[in-house]
């Protein structure tokens, strides 16, 4: 905010006429004024060709060395009788802008007063002209006490803008420039950064394109715009010129070498791109180092894979033996029984003579033996682990074997028994069929009797009934395949066994109806 | 001349360092003598709580005359007009009388003095002479109707 508020300060105090350098001609300096006393306690000081309230005041001041009135260390200070210091000047202007009863009195504390200022002391104004100040001129960076800053300002800065010579040209120059009595405006052209270039001879191009530090210098090889103070410490970079960073990544904006640098900016590709190239480059190593540990992990499968063979041809034979029943082990035998002599040791067991071969160093080194004893010994548990697991499989097979076994037996005899009873019936069938021949033949033999008997003399009363049941009887064995002829034969059963048949058949027949009827069928 | 740099000054620093409960800014960015300041009710008054908008008008030729000080916000107090505008919110201080004003006097000062009357109010020396008289005998009633003024017009709300 402060600074804010010195530039509008500043601004006030420009447009102001007061700090035109031609006001005054006067050559007292600040030293001289304050000596110039005066009688009554009124004394005028020179008129100063800055405003020294108006200055930058660099450092904090003690806020006793502050006038009341203006809050600047004292101008010119005088002490009333009250002992209240301020400015020369602000006390004039209080005065001259009060009524007549405040003006004889102290704007501070309201005492009457009887006479007028007096100058300070000498070391309050040396105090106050102590505090350090920045030159008003424009690009003038100068600090310096205030004391000395008029004089500087005014006689040794070479920021001052002078009037120009020649009265008929109404421009400034610098002191630095100042020729006198010659106007070097006609000639000569200031540059804002403040070098003078002579007209007419192209200079005034050149130094706009090459040396003035304001409007900068064109890089022959970039073509970049930089100011020359600052050309010394470019790097021009030609190839990185005028293409998105983030291109590869997928930017596709196309733009103008003036604009890169806000493209740059505002690209969020081209933000990221270092961070994604990065990335890639890790990818890309990692990828080259995982193809290495395939082909590693891909030798060292094949030799795994050639000890697993080695084993399986070799020591499992072996091994399964030892720990199996022969029933069992004797179905996957290959190797006899008598092949291992039972003294071998344990490790000659599981390193048979070409396995030893195999592996390399395995005799001398007994630290690798050891190794791959163990590693062979891990194998053999796993073997191990797999041929129990087998066992079990066989196990649980024999299991479902022998209870098909059994379900089959049990299928086979209700089948045998069911075609016994089958025979069973048929002969019984056979049997029934047989007897009622063999009755129905008897029935004729008596019949034949009978009527032998009959033309012996036997009444012929008795005949028609024996007539009658005779046929009905045949045709019952005749018209068998009919079902409801079948009931008449069975019907005329009974009445066959009460004329006399025996007894004993009937009840088989009526059992085997069934079988009876099926028989006839087929 | 001197005016500007004293102001840009006491702005300043009041800028930097603020009084306790008082907020400075310019009313426009390009008139250094316009002021607008915004008070909080101090606490332990009828007006704590309340935001009140201060309008400071300094003069050209300040610091040898006094600045005015106008409360916008309407605030029921002995020492502050509630008149219809033109004379709303002028605040009778003191300090700021023509006849008593003095130049070394500083804004904070005069800032810090109008908050303490917001505390202690002054019914020797009112405009609004009513409230003084409900100031000096009823007190309570005083206080209620501050109260209520405050969160009628200074509650914060716009």
């Amino acid at each position: 905010m402060q600074p804010h508020f010195d530039a509008l300060f500043a601004e006030s105090v420009r447009s102001s006429p007061s700090l035109s350098p031609s006001s005054s001609s006067s050559s007292l300096s600040t030293h001289g004024a304050t000596q110039a006393a005066t009688q009554g306690g009124n004394y005028d000081e020179p008129p100063s060709k800055i405003d020294l309230r108006a200055l930058d005041y660099v450092t904090d001041y003690d806020s006793h060395l502050m006038c009341p009135i203006c809050h600047v260390p004292f101008l010119h200070p005088v002490v009333l009788e009250c002992d209240h210091t301020f400015c020369n000047s602000c006390l004039k202007e209080y005065r001259e802008g009060a009524s007549s009863g405040a003006r004889s009195r102290c704007p501070t504390c309201r005492a009457v007063l009887s006479s007028g200022p007096r100058k300070a002391s000498r070391l309050i104004v040396n105090m106050c002209n102590e505090t350090k100040v920045r030159c008003p001129n424009d690009d003038c960076q100068e600090v310096l006490p205030r004391g000395c800053v008029e004089h500087h300002a005014t006689k040794e800065c070479p920021h001052e803008r002078l009037r120009c010579p020649d009265p008929k040209c109404d421009k400034l120059v610098k002191r630095r420039n100042h020729v006198p009595a010659q106007c070097i405006h006609i000639s000569h052209i200031e540059c804002d950064c403040g070098a003078v270039i002579e007209l007419g001879k192209g200079e005034w191009l050149r130094h706009k394109d090459e040396d003035c530090p304001n409007t900068g210098v064109k890089c022959e090889e970039c073509g970049q715009r930089i100011s020359a103070s600052d050309y010394p410490g470019h790097i021009c970079n030609p190839d990185d010129d005028h293409s998105c960073p983030g291109k590869q990544y997928g930017c596709t904006d196309d733009f103008s070498p003036e604009d890169s640098e806000a493209h740059l900016k505002s690209c969020p590709l081209a933000r990221l791109a270092p961070h994604l190239q990065k990335q890639s480059q890790l990818l890309q190593s990692l990828q080259e180092q995982l193809i290495m540990v395939k082909v590693r992990n891909e030798v060292l499968e094949n030799g795994f894979e050639k000890i697993h063979d080695v084993l399986n041809d070799r020591v499992l034979p072996y091994v399964s033996h030892s720990d199996h029943s022969p029933a069992e082990a004797s179905d996957i035998e290959e190797i006899e029984r008598d092949h291992i002599p039972s003294a071998l040791s344990q490790r000659d067991l599981l390193m048979p003579a070409h396995l030893g071969d195999l592996t390399p160093s395995a005799d001398p080194d007994s630290l690798s033996i050891s190794q791959t004893q163990q590693h062979l010994l891990a194998l053999h548990e796993s073997l191990r682990g797999n041929v129990s697991n087998i066992e079990n499989n066989i196990s649980t097979l024999t299991n479902t074997i022998s209870d098909l076994d059994a379900r089959t037996s049990m299928q086979i005899m209700n089948e045998t028994l069911r075609i016994k009873e089958d025979l069973a019936h048929t002969s019984a069938a056979l049997f029934s069929t047989r007897a009622q021949v063999q009755w129905l033949m008897n029935r004729e033999r008596v019949g034949q009797q009978q009527q032998a008997m009959g033309i012996r003399g036997r009444a012929p009363s008795a005949q028609p009934p024996v007539s009658n049941q005779a046929p009905s009887a045949r045709s019952s064995v005749s018209e068998g395949g009919d079902s409801s002829g079948q009931g008449q034969s069975l019907e005329g059963q009974p009445s066959a066994s009460i004329l006399g048949s025996s007894p004993s058949f009937r009840p088989q027949i009526r059992r085997q109806s069934g079988g009876s009827q099926e028989r006839v069928k087929l | 001349m001197a005016s500007q740099k004293r102001i840009t000054k006491e702005l300043g620093d009041l800028m930097n360092s603020p009084p306790p409960g008082i907020a400075v800014a310019l009313a426009d960015e390009a008139n250094l003598y316009q002021w607008k300041v915004t008070m909080e009710g101090p606490a332990g008054s009828p007006y704590a709580g309340g935001k009140f908008d201060l309008s400071i008008n300094l003069p050209q030729n300040y610091p040898f005359k006094p600045p005015t000080v106008v409360f916008t916000t309407k605030i029921y107090h002995p020492n502050i007009s509630n008149d219809s505008p033109p004379n709303s919110g002028t605040m009778c201080l003191g300090m700021l009388k023509d006849s008593e004003w003095k130049p070394s006097t500083k804004m904070s000062a005069v800032l810090e003095f109008a908050r303490q009357l917001l505390k202690e109010p002054n019914p020797d020396d009112a405009v609004e002479t009513k409230i003084a008289e409900q100031y000096r005998n009823d007190r309570g009633a005083y206080e209620k109707e501050a109260r209520d003024w405050v969160k009628r017009y200074a509650s914060g709300k716009k």
